[in-house]
């Protein structure tokens, strides 16, 4: 009896997880479709406006000698009137010499009064560590209308910073985000599996979405918010680590719209190691699963959102906990197959994996990453497709263990402690001698 | 490709499937009695042959082989050593991704395990129903590869006869390696015991056709990129 009803349960939950997989299939080629066959929504980078609002760009670093140079260039050179322009190094518990060379930029712009954006520093020795903390307490200081936040591996290209600002014209934004590129693809294959991975992610999924007025993802860096808008909010919550993810929920629970701007990229590193990539997925997962324990019955209440923006706001919260689903499954399947449920198994098995495959694969399904590789005007790298069955498996794993350290989150109450990813460019010996002394401020 | 055209390699890939599975239906007897002379002829020359029943009253010719249920001693040694391998993997100079394949492998047949020690009598499968296993999850996945990969290349642009021949060639692919695949999964069943199912089929099933359906896609993808390249150098578009 007991054997009966354990069977049936488990076929019940197959045919479940079958029906959900079903569903994301559906998603992710509806996205593919409407990249390729529908039209595309206006960018806001079209508007023509003089009128640019007043910018804050924060970065938090947390012992970041080997990059952070590199990114006070490349925000140097961007094309936005000085004047209007605050950058606030966050510069949280380095102990490095990150310090120093914020100081240095800090100090060059003072001396460069008005020929170069005012740069600032926050030093945080105490308090607790964290991105969403640094940026809290940087809130009051700032001084533009709309906080920009990059990471202090991102390299900014020249028009980035107008292409994002120019989404808050539409009142109705509250956050924008853009494109990620990974810069150090030629490294190994991981790179250059993250980046047709990234390509996918931002070129197809983000971008239908934005077509579709459906729920486009704050990323939480190459984006940005309104300041007093977050200030209203109560800034970011200090015991979520998928920080962003969570702001973009709080945001359409309280009727706002976030923007993805397509054309707005930027540049950042991508892990060269297995080890690294593994903990970076981990730590997102359960982000974004407790998010999805915190908003999966507000989201279902909300006013704000049409049906189908609650359907994929639903999905998308549901994608990270999906791969515990699966080992769930595969797990179903071994009990099934013991308990002589071998041609039930063997009919339904290449249909469940194959679909799986084709839905949640490396959060982008092969056809995606197709699609985004054809967009983007590249040829060999698509060849690359075959390998990303090993690279699902271990994403598959990982983020399943990311659901799992969620639940024991939620069910433990412990704190949740802020964890950095190891950065892989070669630090520059010239790091104290800024380039923009050298030849000028563009 | 307008919108037409795709809904035109839609319809032929739907007509496609049909074709596939009224293709299953009259040669799927013809091509399992085919391979399992040739198996039983060449490599298989223990095992005796029995029908499946397939449907519409169809029968397939399918080759059983004796598969013995494992003793209590492997049981114990073989979840013994899932357990250091789940353990210990990790401390290995491997390389992530075959650690956490042999980390979900080790999982698996540990659960295997555990069950066939604490209910030997429950486990209801014996040579025949694993053939039978075997060929209908071979059939599923006949009938659910060409009707996903017509579906992933119907949405590229590329002429419909590119896509009907590599849909064929897909299937003409799986022909060949389905008789493999059967000699690989009923010699290592037959000298391994049952305990080794779950990694015949994680290894030999379905995951593997899909590796192969896709290199087959990336290698379509491949051409059609390198064809929009040549245009727009044409044109010198840039």
């Amino acid at each position: 009896m007991l054997e009966r009803a354990l069977l049936l349960v488990l076929r019940f939950y197959m045919y479940m997880l079958m029906a959900l997989v079903v569903i994301y299939f559906v998603r992710h080629y509806v996205f593919s479709y409407n990249r390729f066959f529908c039209r595309q929504r206006v960018s806001y980078n079209d508007i023509v406006d003089d009128d640019y609002p007043r910018l804050t760009i924060m970065i938090p670093m947390h012992n970041e000698e080997k990059v952070a140079r590199n990114i006070f260039e490349a925000l140097l050179k961007c094309a936005y009137p000085h004047d209007r322009l605050q950058i606030i190094a966050l510069n949280d518990h380095s102990t490095d010499n990150t310090h120093d060379i914020v100081e240095v930029y800090v100090h060059m712009s003072r001396t460069n009064h008005g020929k170069m954006p005012e740069i600032t520093a926050l030093h945080r020795n105490s308090g607790p560590r964290g991105k969403q903390n640094a940026i809290n307490e940087a809130l009051p200081i700032a001084t533009g209308d709309i906080v920009l936040v990059f990471d202090a591996d991102y390299l900014p290209p020249v028009g980035i910073l107008r292409t994002l600002a120019v989404c808050f014209k539409d009142p109705e934004v509250g956050a924008v985000m853009g494109r990620v590129i990974p810069v150090n693809t030629h490294r190994n294959l991981l790179t250059r599996m993250q980046d047709i991975e990234r390509a996918g992610g931002y070129q197809v999924d983000q971008e239908a979405r934005y077509n579709l007025g459906l729920v486009t993802q704050y990323g939480g860096t190459v984006g940005g918010f309104r300041r007093q808008l977050m200030m209203d909010l109560g800034g970011f919550r200090p015991n979520v680590v998928a920080e962003d993810t969570e702001l973009t929920y709080r945001l359409l629970l309280s009727g706002w719209k976030v923007a993805y701007a397509n054309r707005a990229e930027c540049y950042e590193e991508v892990p060269e190691t297995w080890e690294v990539r593994a903990k970076q997925i981990r730590r997102w997962s359960r982000g974004h699963n407790q998010v999805m324990y915190s908003y999966f019955l507000p989201l279902l209440k909300t006013r704000y959102l049409s049906f189908w923006e609650k359907i994929d706001g639903l999905l998308l919260l549901g994608l990270y906990f999906l791969p515990l689903l699966f080992l769930g499954g595969l797990m179903a399947m071994a009990v099934l197959l013991f308990f002589g449920e071998a041609i039930f198994i063997g009919g339904i098995l290449p249909l469940f994996l194959s679909i799986t495959y084709c839905s949640i694969g490396n959060f982008a399904p092969f056809y995606e990453l197709g699609i985004a590789t054809l967009l983007d005007g590249s040829s060999n790298r698509i060849l690359l497709l075959p390998f990303f069955f090993y690279y699902f498996m271990f994403s598959l794993w990982y983020t399943a263990l990311g659901a799992m350290d969620a639940i024991v989150d939620v069910l433990s109450g412990r704190a949740v402690e802020w964890e950095k990813t190891v950065r892989f460019r070669e630090a520059d010996p010239q790091a104290d001698i800024p380039k923009s002394m050298e030849g000028g401020v563009a | 490709m307008t919108k037409e055209k795709l809904h035109i390699n839609v319809v032929f890939f739907v007509a496609i499937a049909l074709e596939v599975w009224i293709g299953l239906y009259f040669f799927a007897p013809v091509l399992t009695s085919a391979s399992t002379y040739f198996l039983q002829h060449d490599f298989l020359k223990d095992s005796v042959m029995t029908t499946f029943d397939f449907w519409g009253g169809r029968q397939l010719q399918v080759l059983v082989m004796k598969v013995d249920n494992p003793s209590p001693e492997l049981c114990h040694i073989v979840a013994i050593a899932c357990l250091l391998a789940l353990l210990f993997v990790k401390r290995t100079r491997l390389p992530l991704p075959v650690i956490v394949m042999i980390n979900i492998l080790a999982t698996m047949l540990f659960l295997f395990t555990i069950l066939f020690m604490l209910f030997p009598q429950r486990f209801h499968m014996d040579s025949v129903s694993l053939a039978n296993f075997f060929v209908a999850m071979s059939l599923a996945s006949w009938g659910t590869m060409p009707i996903l990969f017509g579906l992933s290349m119907a949405i590229f642009p590329a002429g419909l006869m590119n896509k009907i021949l590599l849909s064929i060639l897909l299937q003409v692919i799986l022909l060949p390696l389905f008789v493999l695949k059967y000699l690989a999964f009923l010699l290592a069943c037959s000298t391994m015991t049952f305990l080794v199912l779950p990694l015949a089929v994680t290894l030999l099933g379905p995951l593997l056709d899909v590796i192969y359906m896709i290199s087959l896609f990336s290698w379509f993808l491949g051409r059609v990129a390198q064809r929009l390249r040549r245009d727009t150098g044409v044109w010198q578009w840039t």
